[in-house]
């Protein structure tokens, strides 16, 4: 909406004149319409239909006011100016439309977040009931809208609140060639938006005072930075010669340490009382919190109180950076800098009134007249025209209802003479009704004459019908009979079948039982003639080792012969010797003596001689005593020899003996080997052959089953075969007793007749 | 040492040749006479022993049976005898191989032995042949005890006395044994010159 006022604004300073054309346009649609309405009005059945429709119409502009007097929680939209984020408008006014929400009962408000652009259509279409908006919008929309300011925001700047606010025009502090406004002209100037109210409406206004009432002209350049910071940035910078901001907006740039404050040079500096910042222009109040136009004054009263009374330090207040809202300041300053900048809603400025544009231009509004004579004239004409035609029919329609009396007279006679006719006919077919198929109708003329005759024939036709149903009763009766006694027959008899079935099956389970049991033990022998086999196989094997070892026992025992014979052969050589030794030893012996006696001859110079004769004379018999025990022990040696000798041969025979019976063992358990193998063999056939016979069994099992199932099945159905005949018969006895309800004796003529006609 | 003479070397080797201290006793040679009996014969008698093969023994008729045959030594022949035959008991050596024979020499008097060498004749050798010539034994007179048991009626004229022998295998008292001494010169001139 802004930029459009702007837009508009300088359309409006460029084109005066196509602006006076425009208005003489929008003043001759307005009259044409007038002109519509006035003959409408003069109607006064037109009138009656038109009145619910602009009934309708008001109480559809009064929606609001409608929705908000309902009791139950009635939802209330409050519209809030989103500047930049959206999400960030939302974090800062939620919670002030959740304390009202709370606050206040009866009433559910909603945050309706809007752009600038988004704002001005939105409220347009007046679906909110409260704005929150800057000065300059609530300004337009307090004249376009009928928006009325309930509270000002007590806006929390570097610590403290203020309810009004302003802006600074700023250069650098060492331009000295830029002091007083009037420096400014043929500068490069940068302002925050175009629609800034702060950032540059405010800057404006103060030109505008000092006479320059057009800023783009008298800057070299008008360049916009978006934000307050970039404006700060672009002068401390040097990018632009001059620019201007809001209030406050310095301070916490120099609080956050991005520039510093003597840096800076401020133009047309203000001093106003109990307002700390530094500023150039007029001091403008804060955002309004304005109600919409037709909201119910109750609301709007408990909100402002809810607002005057929100606590400072409650959530609310803290989310939306102000110390809560007070009264409605003056917004009168900003309506008239407004005027001064020729902005929206003083855009147009100059515009002509209705009123005037009707005096100027009389002959429209004279044309308008006589086109709404002409149309009253010809409603009358219509109306009258309808009431000729509705007098004409009533006419036709008495003629009509005369005729109709008439006919009706004539149809009641005729009715009278056709009830006589059939009551007659209704007497003479009654006893038919009861069953009686004897009596016959009187046949007459005309139509009853003909349906007489239709009755007679039907009756004869049911006689005959009657007379074959007795006798096919009677019939199916003694067939039903016998048959009923052969059915009962067959049920006794698979009844009997079944019971034998039943009991073939126990005796072919027992035997199918033993037949796994012979299964079994055929499997237990199989594995124990295997057990055997392999036993029989570790036999072998042992035996095998035992013969090799008797065979080298025999060895054994031939070689340890041959050595004891050696060693018998030794000792017969030792005896030689030893008889040799002996026989040296005797010689010694007699030597000794000889020499003893020689000794003996030579008196006592041979004495000492004869005492070593001696000596040998002794030795001599001492080596022949030990001979003589050699030859003693050789001997025994030599017998023992020959028993041990003795003793080997007969080993020798046993072992022979021995190593005879190991290889007929070593046969009889191949026999056994083999044998088992072959009972093993056998086994595994009957325990195959059991296998299959278990199955063939149990497939006769199954059989007998299904032949037990079915011979049941069959006595099942059966029986109910005899069951349905038996309820056959119940029927066909009905069926007799009914039929025996029919009279059908005494008409054997009238029935001829029947069948003939 | 190794200088010395062969006297000095044996004198070393053999110290008890050349030792003059006297032995007491006299000397006796043992033998056996039978299984049983075993003699002892002073050594005074004995000419020598020795053994002989039966070959070289010659057998002479018409001698009594005691006399084995005929034999020579040292150039000398004289008639060997089977001492226990002439002593009255079974014969010991018939048909031997060889012969264990103690040569005796009897005086008829010990008074002639000055005229030994004068005359000759008067010198009795006699070989007897016993079962087995046993050794020398040298004796104290007074270990002779004398005897008269266990000695077969033949021997007793000349056995007088007896050593009990020392043996080192016998184990009781039962099994003592004797050598009995015979006194040979007695007899002989009792059994050949009788």
């Amino acid at each position: 909406m802004a930029n459009n006022l702007s837009h508009k604004l300088n359309s409006a300073i460029k084109e005066k004149k196509s602006n006076l054309s425009k208005s003489w346009k929008s003043g001759v649609l307005i009259l044409s319409l007038g002109g519509l309405i006035l003959p409408i009005a003069s109607l006064p059945s037109i009138s009656k239909a038109i009145e619910p429709l602009v009934a309708q119409k008001v109480s559809a502009q009064e929606a609001p006011t409608v929705v908000n007097s309902t009791r139950e929680n009635t939802l209330v939209k409050v519209a809030v100016l989103s500047k930049e984020d959206v999400n960030r408008t939302i974090a800062q006014w939620q919670p002030t439309v959740d304390y009202l929400t709370k606050t206040i009962p009866g009433y559910t408000f909603e945050l309706v977040p809007k752009t600038l652009t988004e704002m001005e259509p939105y409220a347009a279409q007046n679906q909110a009931q409260f704005y929150i908006i800057n000065s300059g919008m609530y300004v337009d929309f307090e004249a376009s809208l009928g928006a009325n300011r309930i509270a000002t925001l007590k806006n929390l700047r570097l610590g403290n609140p203020y309810t009004k606010f302003g802006g600074v025009l700023i250069t650098k502090a060492d331009r000295n060639d830029i002091n007083t406004l009037k420096d400014l002209k043929g500068k490069d100037f940068m302002a925050v938006t175009a629609n800034s109210f702060g950032g540059w409406h405010m800057a404006k206004g103060v030109l505008f005072d000092e006479g320059i009432e057009n800023p783009e002209k008298f800057f070299a350049k008008l360049d916009y930075g978006n934000t307050h910071d970039n404006v700060i940035k672009a002068v401390a910078s040097g990018q632009v010669d001059a620019g201007t901001i809001r209030t406050d907006a310095l301070e916490r740039a120099v609080e956050r340490g991005d520039i510093k404050l003597e840096d800076f040079k401020i133009i047309n500096e203000q001093q106003t009382p109990g307002f700390s910042f530094i500023h150039s222009t007029p001091l403008y109040p804060e955002w309004p919190f304005a109600s919409a136009k037709g909201n119910d004054l109750k609301l709007d009263e408990l909100v402002a109180q809810a607002l005057l009374s929100m606590p400072k330090d409650g959530a609310a207040a803290k989310a939306s950076k102000s110390e809560g809202w007070t009264v409605p300041l003056n917004y009168r300053p900003v309506h008239e800098l407004f005027i001064d900048l020729q902005i929206a809603p003083y855009d147009e400025i100059g515009r002509l009134t209705i009123g005037g544009f009707i005096k100027k231009y009389p002959w429209i509004g004279i044309g308008v007249l006589t086109a709404l004579t002409g149309l009253i004239s010809y409603a009358f004409y219509t109306q009258r025209q309808s009431i000729i035609q509705e007098k004409q029919n009533q006419k036709s329609l008495n003629e009509l209802n005369k005729s109709l009396e008439q006919s009706a007279a004539e149809q009641k006679q005729q009715r009278e003479e056709l009830e006589t006719a059939v009551v007659g006919l209704m007497e003479a077919l009654e006893p038919a009704a009861e069953g009686d198929l004897t009596v016959r109708a009187q046949l007459s003329e005309g139509d009853v004459g003909i349906i007489a005759d239709l009755f007679n024939a039907i009756v004869e036709n049911l006689r005959d019908i009657a007379l074959q149903v007795k006798d096919s009763a009677g019939q199916v009766g003694s067939s039903l009979k016998q048959n009923e006694g052969s059915v009962r027959e067959i049920a006794e008899q698979a009844e009997v079948e079944a019971k034998q079935i039943l009991a073939t099956l126990s005796s072919v389970e027992e035997m199918s039982t033993s037949i796994q049991d012979v299964a079994t033990n055929a499997e237990k022998t199989a594995t124990i003639s295997n057990e055997a086999f392999v036993s029989a196989k570790e036999g072998n094997t042992v035996m095998d080792q035992t013969v090799d070892s008797i065979q080298g026992l025999r060895t054994t025992i031939g070689d340890t012969a041959k050595k004891i014979k050696r060693l018998g052969e030794s000792a017969q050589q030792i005896s030689q010797v030893v008889a040799l030794i002996d026989e040296i030893a005797l010689k010694t012996n007699l030597l000794a003596i000889n020499a003893s006696v020689e000794a003996a001859r030579a008196g006592e110079l041979g004495q000492g001689f004869t005492a070593v004769a001696e000596q040998v004379g002794a030795l001599a018999e001492q080596s022949a005593n030990a001979t003589k025990e050699i030859a003693q022990l050789i001997t025994g040696i030599q017998q023992e020899t020959q028993e041990v000798v003795a003793a080997m041969e007969t080993g020798t025979s046993q072992v022979v003996d021995s190593t005879r019976l190991v290889e007929a063992t070593k046969v009889s358990l191949g026999a056994v080997l083999t044998k088992s193998q072959e009972i093993d063999l056998l086994m595994k056939s009957i325990s195959t052959a059991t296998i299959s016979q278990a199955e063939t069994s149990q497939t006769v099992t199954e059989v007998m089953m299904l032949n037990s199932k079915t011979s049941q099945e069959r006595s099942l159905s059966s029986s109910q075969v005899a069951q349905a005949i038996q309820s056959t018969t119940a029927i066909l006895g009905e069926l007799q007793e009914s039929v025996a309800q029919f009279k059908v004796s005494e008409t054997e003529e009238a029935s001829e007749e029947v069948i003939t006609a | 040492m190794s200088s010395l003479t062969t006297t000095d070397r044996l004198q070393e080797l053999l110290p008890q040749l050349f030792n003059t201290q006297k032995l007491e006793g006299d000397y006796y040679l043992r033998f056996q006479l039978t299984d049983e009996i075993s003699g002892l014969i002073n050594l005074k008698y004995v000419q020598e022993s020795l053994t002989i093969k039966g070959d070289r023994i010659t057998a002479v008729p018409n001698l009594p049976e005691y006399v084995v045959g005929l034999m020579s030594s040292r150039n000398q022949v004289f008639l060997a005898i089977d001492l226990a035959h002439l002593a009255g008991l079974s014969p010991e050596t018939v048909n031997l191989r060889q012969y264990q024979t103690i040569v005796v020499q009897t005086n008829s008097a010990e008074e002639d032995s000055q005229s030994k060498e004068s005359n000759t004749d008067g010198i009795n050798l006699f070989g007897l042949t016993v079962k087995k010539i046993e050794g020398i034994t040298r004796m104290l007179s007074n270990r002779f005890i004398p005897v008269t048991e266990n000695i077969p009626e033949s021997l007793r004229p000349f056995i007088t006395s007896a050593v009990r022998q020392v043996n080192e295998n016998a184990t009781s008292a039962s099994e003592e044994k004797y050598s009995f001494l015979i006194d040979i010169t007695q007899l002989i001139c009792d059994r050949i010159q009788s």
